[in-house]
């Protein structure tokens, strides 16, 4: 309960308090209230009754009008005090029924009911447009929402294209730095190494060059493995958008596939109440609930029913239960209505069908559209939660790319095998001196300590990483 | 059948000029205005049953306002929102409702209006759907000349710079230095006005400009055609229209009643039986229709012009049409009007707004024409090619000036911002930000309309240098930055973010010439100050800068000090 009204308090204290379509979907339905209201108490010229009705849902709306610029001028802004906003529905009540009143008595010279009128219109104005405001306000929430996901994944869809164009470079990068500079100097070395064989050497030394030899053999596997790998990463996929953003419009199927029981019995209890308090005072009311009651159970029935059912009968069952609801409320006007409560201006049996079906019919509408909605929100989110994991990880999979760029290009690799070139050149550069003059046992060792630090580095590029 | 088919394809034909010409929207407050006149002269003359009286004209004056004034919240709602469908409907509603109104508030006057509730409802609805209508179809004839003008003046700045001059006949005649100056400093007015939407010309004061230097350089040398064209360019000149209108425009008559048919039907109907209505037009329609071929012949016959075409119909209309209506009226209805003077004047009151109906019909035509003219001759004498190599040289000087750099690094920057409140939004499941925050971050997006531009360097200090360059020659920034901005991290965008959208807000709203941003971080959370020259200014509505703030630094501080205006906030590191 404390969620529901805090959800209340948050969507019908915005934008929504007081909105042109709120008031366009209070206005018809308080227009009939109002004259069935009329009927009642000024029997006669349906034309009069319309000038009443008229007069004050004119003023009421234009009091509304006056609000919304001045009292609620900040509804777009900020959330609204709740108060303000039960205040502003409940006299637009009173300056309904006040100027009904008015037109009634001081133009058309008819009987004053003045507390009759502005205590119902109070009711029904403060329920109604809170109402109003609170679908309106649920709506807007999803819209807001839904469109709020659609401009991110906009924003997502662009940073993953450049993020796609980012990585198919820099895997080209690597693969030309790997192939066009690195493999070929590596090559040189094993050359190089086995160059160096022909001398005769003791037998230390030839350990360390034959060291040297397998050390450059593994450095030239790891190296085509990692341009196998680098060459095996698959370009990346060009969106990640789901079609879902593009066909977020929800349309308003005429005939609801769920029952709604809660709404149904908000409707019916607080509506019919409302309406029969103004005909017939409280035994009215009592008569309102108790109609409200059997139709209630009624649907709990169905709900039920359809909750457990297949989804291709579900339409079916709804039928079944708008066709109960309007014959059970006709019986119950007809028969028993008469038999508990004495009535002084009872609807009529067939009218007051009707009326029930009708508002059952809207709470179910009202609820399919909202679950439908909330449904489609629900998908987009789960799609722009996925769509944003898919960017972290092209992300750190692009910076795993640039550091084996840094790495190959400015990093120590190209140094150490460089380093390992030179060294050797130096060994094998002047023939007749090779053995004589130097001691070639340390620069063989040291040749062999850089190409390890380079086999090391070269395994810790986890290029294999990026096939996953 | 055949001949039906001809008939409906010729009353088609006829009739697409004028709903080519409906807007989008009827119900603006351009409409609202302009139908006022409407709505007092239908409530004194229309409604009011006692015309001899002043005092029953001032009653009936006031409570034409007043019912009109009804309509105020509806178009304040509608004046920029809603489709089409529903603009229709809606004119139609807020006729009815102005019908009910003036039904209601007629008691307190002590008047009472002759017709019941849901007549009179019904019969403004449908009026009012008609003279929003025609407001639109007028804001139509001007809109589209403004439409085609500034597709032909974007033109010159979509086509390829590689252009050569050209070669036509047509260039011929601007061969000569004076009219080649002129037309270079207005190819070079336009283009400043086209790139800089905000701060350069209007359309109207673009379209000025084209006339000026049509007027003073182009004219006078031209040749015979371009003097005698009569143009209306680029602004509606009343007399001319009226004259052109009646003396060189036929006028659409059959068309204009078949338009006003239903309105005039439902009109009669406030006086007659079905059948009599029904009756009664189909009188008039035939009468209307022989008149015209009557006139045409005559007009054929004694080979005279388009002026007397009109002028026969009119007296034909007048002194023919109007008193057989007016004598089939009296038959078929006298017992709805209070006296045969009662009847006489609104058949004369109905003449008159038929003639006034089909004038403007002629005068919106006649408009359309001269206006259509107007863009061909336009097109001839500044060909788009030779005015695009002007252009292209503006462009090149516009693409190097600060300006532009400063709204594209405005633009990027609130869009980055926006991406990251949609994000922050998202994350937290919409917890972060309420629908309205939310929501006005959409409509700035929306309001951008630029493409969104991922900065490669995402490291803060490298993006807030960026900044400081951007500004530079406008405002002098300095920036204290700690060393843990060296790298990326984790809430970097959002620092860089933040501390941008402070810089540019001290720039722009402060207008500040000296900016000093100082920057530490304390355990987990970045410490941002923000010291500029600038004045302190508070707009009433926030914008996406405050929401910025408020969602990621929701201790955000700006006040006054000897040194100008002091920012200070602190974010998550």
């Amino acid at each position: 309960m404390k969620l529901w009204y805090q959800h209340f308090k948050l969507v019908s204290t915005g934008r929504s308090a007081v909105s042109i379509p709120s008031m366009l979907l209070y206005l018809p339905i308080s227009f009939v209230f109002a004259l069935e209201r009329e009927f009642a108490l000024a029997p006669g010229m349906l034309s009069n009754q319309l000038k009443i009705v008229l007069a004050g849902e004119l003023t009421s709306f234009l009091f509304l009008h006056i609000s919304s610029l001045t009292l609620l001028r900040n509804r777009k802004v900020k959330q609204q005090n709740l108060f303000l906003c039960i205040f502003v529905w409940a006299f637009t009540g009173v300056i309904r029924g006040f100027f009904a009143e008015f037109y009634a008595t001081s133009l058309l010279n008819l009987d004053s009911h003045a507390s009759l009128r502005i205590l119902v219109s109070v009711m029904f104005s403060t329920l109604g447009l809170g109402f109003a405001a609170y679908s309106f306000g649920s709506i807007y929430e999803l819209e807001t929402k839904k469109a709020a996901l659609r401009s991110l994944n906009g924003f997502i869809s662009s940073e993953n294209i450049g993020l796609n164009s980012e990585q198919i470079a820099m895997k080209e990068e690597a693969i030309i730095t790997l192939q066009q500079i690195l493999i070929p100097k590596v090559i040189q070395l094993q050359r190089l190494t086995a160059g160096l064989k022909k001398y005769e050497l003791s037998q230390p030394l030839a350990l360390a060059l034959f060291s040297l030899e397998e050390q450059a053999h593994r450095l030239v596997y790891q190296m085509r493995v990692n341009l196998d790998n680098l060459e095996s990463i698959p370009n990346p996929r060009s969106g990640v958008a789901s079609r879902i953003f593009n066909s977020s419009q929800i349309t308003l199927k005429l005939w609801p596939n769920v029952i709604s029981v809660k709404l149904s019995f908000f409707f019916l209890a607080l509506g019919g109440i409302v309406v029969q308090f103004g005909r017939n005072t409280t035994t009215g009311a009592l008569c309102s609930l108790l109609g409200s009651v059997i139709s209630v159970v009624t649907l709990l029935i169905f709900d039920r029913i359809s909750r457990r059912d297949a989804i291709s009968r579900k339409s079916f069952i709804v039928t079944c239960a708008y066709v109960s609801i309007f014959l059970l409320q006709y019986l119950y006007s007809s028969r028993l209505v008469p038999q508990l409560f004495d009535l002084a201006q009872p609807f009529d049996p067939w009218y007051s069908a009707v009326r029930v079906t009708f508002a059952v019919y809207l709470a179910s509408l009202f609820l399919s559209f909202l679950k439908a909605d909330s449904l489609l929100l629900q998908s987009m989110s789960t799609e722009s939660i996925n769509s944003r994991e898919i960017l972290d990880l092209k992300n750190s999979k692009n910076e795993m790319l640039e550091a084996v760029n840094t790495t190959t290009n400015q990093g120590e690799l190209q140094g150490h095998i460089s380093g390992v070139i030179m060294a050797l050149n130096l060994l094998t550069k002047d023939e007749d001196t090779f053995l004589s003059n130097r001691d070639p046992s340390g620069i063989i060792n040291n040749a062999n300590l850089l190409l390890s630090n380079a086999i090391a580095e070269i395994q810790n590029l986890s290029v294999k990483d990026l096939l996953n | 059948m055949k001949i039906l088919n001809l008939a409906l394809n010729r009353i088609r034909n006829e009739v697409s000029p004028y709903t080519a010409f409906i807007q989008e929207r009827l119900v603006t407050w351009t409409a609202f205005w302009s139908t006022i006149p409407v709505s007092v002269i239908t409530a004194v003359l229309f409604i009011n049953p006692d015309k001899s009286t002043s005092e029953g004209l001032l009653i009936w004056t006031a409570i034409g306002l007043l019912s009109h004034a009804s309509m105020v919240p509806f178009v304040h709602h509608l004046n920029k929102n809603g489709s089409r469908r529903t603009h229709f409907l809606m004119a139609f509603f807020l006729g009815a409702l102005r019908g009910v109104v003036l039904n209601l508030i007629a008691p307190l006057f002590l008047v009472e209006d002759p017709l019941p509730i849901y007549a009179r409802a019904l019969n403004s609805g449908f009026a009012f759907l008609y003279f929003f209508v025609i407001v639109s179809i007028l804001q139509g004839v001007w809109g589209k000349f403004e439409k085609d003008l500034r597709e032909f003046l974007l033109t010159f700045a979509s086509v390829s710079s590689e252009s050569k001059l050209a070669t036509s006949s047509e260039t011929t005649d601007i061969d000569d230095i004076e009219r080649q100056d002129a037309i270079a400093r207005l190819g070079k007015l336009l283009e400043d006005s086209i790139s800089q939407e905000s701060r350069g010309l209007t359309l109207r004061q673009q379209a000025q400009a084209i006339d000026r230097v049509i007027a003073k350089n182009i004219r006078p040398q031209s040749s015979q055609r371009w003097k005698s064209a009569e143009l209306v360019w680029p602004q509606i000149h009343p007399w001319r229209v009226i004259r052109n209108s009646f003396f060189e425009t036929k006028a659409p008559v059959v068309v204009t009643v078949l338009i006003i048919f239903p309105l005039s039907f439902i009109g009669q109907l406030a006086r007659a039986t079905f059948l009599n209505a029904v009756l009664l037009q189909l009188f008039a329609f035939v009468l209307i229709y022989l008149s015209c071929v009557l006139a045409d012949k005559v007009t054929s016959v004694s080979k005279k012009s388009i002026g007397f075409n009109n002028f026969l119909y009119l007296v034909f209309y007048i002194f023919i049409q109007s008193p057989i209506i007016n004598f089939i009226n009296f038959l078929l209805n006298r017992f709805s009007y209070d006296s045969f003077d009662n009847l006489v004047q609104v058949q004369i009151a109905t003449t008159a707004v038929a003639i006034a109906f089909v004038v403007f019909g002629t005068m919106i035509l006649s408009v359309y024409n001269a206006r259509e003219e107007a863009l061909i001759q336009l097109r001839k004498f500044l060909p788009e090619d030779k005015l695009q190599d002007i252009l292209d040289a503006g462009q090149i000087s516009n693409e190097q000036s600060e300006y532009a750099q400063y709204l594209h690094a405005e633009v990027q920057s609130q869009l980055t911002a926006s991406k990251l409140l949609l994000l922050k939004a998202a994350e937290t499941d919409f917890a972060a930000m309420s629908t309205e925050t939310t929501r006005q971050v959409l409509l700035r997006l929306e309001s951008l309309k630029t493409p969104y531009e991922k900065k490669v360097a995402r490291i803060p200090k490298v993006r807030l240098n960026e900044l400081i360059q951007t500004w530079r020659g406008l405002t002098r920034i300095k920036m204290d930055l700690p060393p843990e901005l060296d790298r990326v991290s984790k809430n970097g965008e959002v620092i860089s973010q933040l501390i941008e959208e402070s810089v540019i807000n001290a720039i722009r709203h402060g207008k500040a010439k000296n900016v000093k941003v100082t920057v530490w971080i304390e355990g987990d959370v970045c410490k941002i100050e923000v010291q500029d020259d600038g004045k302190l200014k508070s707009t009433k509505k926030p914008g996406l800068g405050s929401t910025l703030f408020q969602v990621f630094a929701p201790d955000w501080k700006l006040k006054t000090n000897d040194d100008g205006t002091l920012a200070t906030m602190s974010t998550p590191f």
